[in-house]
């Protein structure tokens, strides 16, 4: 063991260790900054998730790497000298392989660092998927290196290595538009862990356990030795490799289909919420944005309230009918958490969802309805959103409403509501709400007698 | 035929060649000296691979200073390197043929000069073997026809017995005597047996000069009364030229 | 006839030739094949116009190789401008094929990119081969396609100041583009000329 360890820290000292590290950490760091500081900013378990999204470009450079350095032996003519020493083939390879996996995953791990430095600063939100994302970046850059390795024993030259990296790319970019069936290369479909969905741990370590035994496979069979007074070693590497592979393959295929995440947010899914009234809760992974969101969602709470039967806290949106009241979809943000306007970025309050049937009509999708239905309710929900939400993209102004919204019968509902007075509004709302809820077109239609005349 | 005044070469920080004066005629010149002495870079200068530094360098009465000179004697020279890459794919008639083509040799003088070369290193028989099937001496012998397949006026030979056997080695300083006769050839050895039998004169490299220039016949009366190292008159003649060369103190 | 012959084996054109074209081709195939999904745009030829472009470059460079360096400087044949002379040679292939396997219009990403990327990369591959040697020249290219292929987003019209480093991924309309990639294909023909490949450093073209 000491002799392997003695010859590892030479492998790291003179071999392409240290250019290699250097290129594998600018590689992730860029690849974090460059243009997807929004993806991950401020949330861990966001991180961990872009981490795992980068064995897409990690998986062929360490292919690329190993290649290279499998081949190096034999393109150095060492192969005969090393052939007739003690040493077998598999202890000599695993201290070539183990000294690249180790680089690799020190420049990924600085690469991280880079990230995990600012989210530290700013006090983001994580849970164990955080952790688990990371630690399953390890075995997979070691099964792409060991199966990279083999490929460049197998063939020395040194054109190979930039081929099969591109190979390998190609290959996990058809794999992955393929289906999420075929995601098990990457470490499984989608995982979660985001979003308020939960995590699905196993999909993880069965697909990490695919890759590395596959790779073991690999490197089992291109380490059989075939010198006289051989040893066998390669031959228990070999089987397990491939028994394994063959037993945990169909489990990681079926625990990758991850299909849609599912259309309901779980239960206990962590909120960030005010102290305060009215309530105004974020998902805590976006807990940096809570100030923000409740200055937005504030005024239009207060405005609801007044209504009857209308909601009186906002949640994350979901397609939930139990929950959600008034979305949140947080903008672009900046490492710090902050919502950058420069990039448009902004509180999305999802009012529509509070006047329109989607939510209670039998029907579903308000887009899928009876044509009556869309009729009875659109106008009217679409006036009462900008209504009750001032700083709303579409927003217009009860006058604009008058003139220039919808059909007739949608600007005669406009002048109506612009001549009433606040208490008719609120009334109007209330009726509005009540027949969207009993997905009642009669009620929808004769809410409008809530309001003052047409002027 | 070759000329150096002064010739100096540095590779990196190492000055590998210092000040190096020769005048070499028709003939075959040994060049001993150990690992490192400057044997391959002076090859490897006359062989016009290697830009000197300093100096000046004159081959067939070219100066090596301009391109054009470079070329008109690259034409009339052979050159065989210490190790050599070939292309496994070529029998040794067409990897012989492909040099001499690169030497600019007439397309229809070609063939026979082939065959010729060939047989002269006795590898006429194996002539339409690939490469990679001959074995380390034969593509010795096949690297030693490509250098003399032009009938070349300067031929350089970096460790050219490598890989033979005695008896090969024997034709080969036939090869030598009956070639020098008109050419200039330097050979570049590790072998002094080779120097003995072959070669007219004998040059000592160490650390970049030439130490001694001599005869085999002055180098060996060297060795004859000495006590220093070897198994013949001539190593002793070697080991006694390059300790006298050393500054005192060191061995 | 024969020394023809022999000098094509010999620098590798008896499958370097073919095989431009045959990558070319199949790049092609690829890159029609994403097209004809309906979820995809012709951006979305890019991976395969990239690829191939980079692929080819590779076998365009790989003339320069020759079975040992050190015999075949110390002939007069063949001469840099004579090597340099095929290393065009195959990227003008390369660029026909492109420009014959994948026309232009309609849509963009298509053989004018292709050609100028194998224009543009041969170049690059030349000049890191003349400075840092065979290992660099090699590897200059690849890392450059992967840098630019993932430094240039989707939405690249929004970021016009990557054209000159991230040319691989623009369109063929943006000149910029063309000029990087044929100054490339300049200063490596020349620095080549000048200073060959290194297979080992012993002597550095620029001290």
């Amino acid at each position: 063991m000491r002799g392997w360890l003695a010859a590892l820290r030479t492998e790291l000292r003179h071999g392409i260790a240290p250019w290699v590290l250097l290129a594998v950490t600018l590689t992730v760091i860029a690849l974090l900054w460059l243009d997807h500081s929004a993806d991950w900013g401020g949330r861990w378990n966001s991180l961990g998730g872009f981490m795992r999204e980068l064995v897409i470009v990690l998986g062929p450079v360490c292919v690329t790497l190993g290649a290279w350095q499998g081949g190096r032996g034999r393109r150095a003519g060492v192969g005969e000298l090393l052939a007739s020493t003690r040493r077998t083939v598999l202890e000599r390879q695993s201290v070539e392989i183990a000294a690249l996996w180790l680089v690799i995953s020190a420049g990924v791990l600085l690469g991280w660092a880079s990230a995990a430095w600012t989210i530290v600063l700013v006090g983001g939100w994580g849970t164990s998927a955080a952790v688990w994302y990371l630690l399953g970046l390890f075995p997979a850059v070691l099964a792409y290196t060991t199966a990279g390795y083999a490929i460049g024993s197998l063939a020395p030259w040194r054109i190979v290595a930039p081929v099969a990296g591109a190979a390998t790319y190609v290959g996990l970019g058809i794999l992955l538009w393929s289906s999420d069936k075929a995601s098990v290369p990457m470490g499984g479909g989608w995982l979660g862990g985001t979003d308020g969905y939960p995590f699905d741990l196993d999909a993880l370590l069965l697909s990490l356990g695919v890759l590395l035994l596959a790779a073991l496979a690999l490197w089992g069979i291109v380490s059989a030795e075939r010198r006289p007074g051989a040893s066998w070693q390669w031959l228990p590497v070999l089987v397990a490799g491939a028994l394994g592979t063959a037993v945990l393959a169909p489990l990681a295929v079926a625990a990758a289909d991850s299909g849609s995440p599912g259309l309901r947010m779980a239960e206990d899914t962590p909120l960030a919420c005010t102290p305060d009234e009215p309530e105004v809760c974020v998902l805590a992974e976006d807990r940096l944005l809570l100030p923000e969101t409740t200055a937005r969602a504030r005024p239009v709470l207060e405005r609801l309230q007044a209504i009857p039967g209308a909601p009186t806290v906002a949640r994350p949106m979901r397609e939930s009918r139990e929950l959600s009241v008034l979305g949140v979809e947080p903008g672009e943000t900046t490492p710090w958490g902050k919502v950058d306007d420069e990039w448009g970025g902004e509180v999305h309050i999802g009012l529509y969802d509070v006047f329109a049937p989607d939510r209670y009509c039998p029907t579903g999708r308000f887009d899928q309805a009876p044509r009556p239905v869309r009729r009875a309710f659109r106008g009217s929900a679409d006036l009462l959103v900008s209504w009750t939400d001032p700083e709303a993209l579409d927003h217009l102004t009860l006058e604009e409403w008058g003139e220039e919204g919808g059909n007739g019968r949608v600007r005669d509902l406009g002048a109506r509501f612009a001549a009433s007075t606040e208490r008719q509004r609120t009334a109007y709302a209330g009726a509005v709400l009540a027949a969207a809820r009993e997905c009642d077109i009669a009620a929808a239609r004769s809410a409008v007698d809530a309001l003052a005349p047409a002027p | 035929m070759i000329r150096t005044i002064d010739l100096g070469v540095t590779l990196g920080r190492t000055e590998v060649l210092h000040d190096l004066d020769l005048d070499l005629g028709a003939g075959v010149h040994g060049v001993l000296g150990p690992n490192g002495a400057g044997k391959t870079t002076l090859i490897r200068v006359l062989a016009t691979t290697l830009r000197h530094d300093r100096g000046r360098v004159e081959v067939l009465g070219r100066s090596l200073e301009r391109a054009k000179g470079t070329r008109w004697v690259r034409e009339r020279i052979g050159y065989l390197p210490q190790s050599f890459g070939y292309h496994a794919g070529f029998t040794a008639r067409e990897y012989v043929a492909y040099l001499a083509w690169l030497k600019r040799m007439p397309a229809h003088d070609v063939p026979l000069a082939v065959d010729r070369a060939l047989e002269r290193v006795d590898l006429l028989s194996r002539a339409d073997t690939k490469l990679r099937k001959l074995s380390g001496g034969m593509l010795r012998r096949v690297g030693l026809a490509q250098a003399i397949v032009n009938d070349p006026m300067v031929l350089l030979l970096d460790e050219p017995t490598a890989g033979l056997d005695p008896e090969q080695r024997v034709a080969f300083r036939e090869l030598l005597r009956e070639i020098g006769v008109d050419a200039c050839v330097i050979v570049s050895t590790h072998l002094v047996e080779d120097v003995a039998h072959a070669c007219h004169d004998v040059m000592i490299m160490s650390e970049g000069r030439i130490v001694l220039a001599s005869t085999a016949q002055e180098l060996a009366a060297l060795g004859a009364d000495s006590e220093h190292p070897g198994d013949s008159v001539i190593e002793r003649g070697y080991s006694a030229a390059l300790r006298g060369a050393r500054p005192p103190g060191t061995r | 006839m024969t020394a023809l012959v022999l000098l094509a084996r010999a620098r590798g054109l008896t499958w370097s030739v073919p095989g431009v074209v045959a990558v070319v081709g199949i790049g092609a195939w690829c890159a029609h094949a994403l097209e004809s999904q309906s979820r995809f745009d012709e951006y979305d030829r890019v991976p395969a116009v990239v690829l191939a472009g980079l692929v080819a470059s590779f076998l365009a460079i790989s003339c320069l190789h020759t079975a040992d360096e050190e015999l075949d400087g110390a002939t007069p044949r063949p001469s840099r401008a004579a090597v340099l002379g095929l290393v065009v040679g195959l990227v003008a292939l390369g660029g026909v094929a492109a420009l014959v396997f994948l026309p232009l219009a309609p849509f963009e990403r298509g053989g004018a990119e292709l050609a100028r990327n194998l224009v543009g990369l041969t170049g690059l591959g030349l000049l890191a081969g003349a400075v840092g040697g065979q290992a660099v020249g090699w590897a200059a290219p690849f890392v450059w396609t992967g840098i630019s292929y993932f430094g240039v987003p989707r939405d690249y019209r929004n970021h016009p100041d990557r054209a000159s480093w991230g040319w691989l991924l623009f369109p063929a309309s943006w000149p910029a583009t063309w000029v990087v990639a044929g100054g490339l294909l300049l200063a490596g023909l020349v620095a080549y000329a000048w200073a060959g490949f290194q297979p080992r450093p012993r002597r550095h073209p620029l001290r």
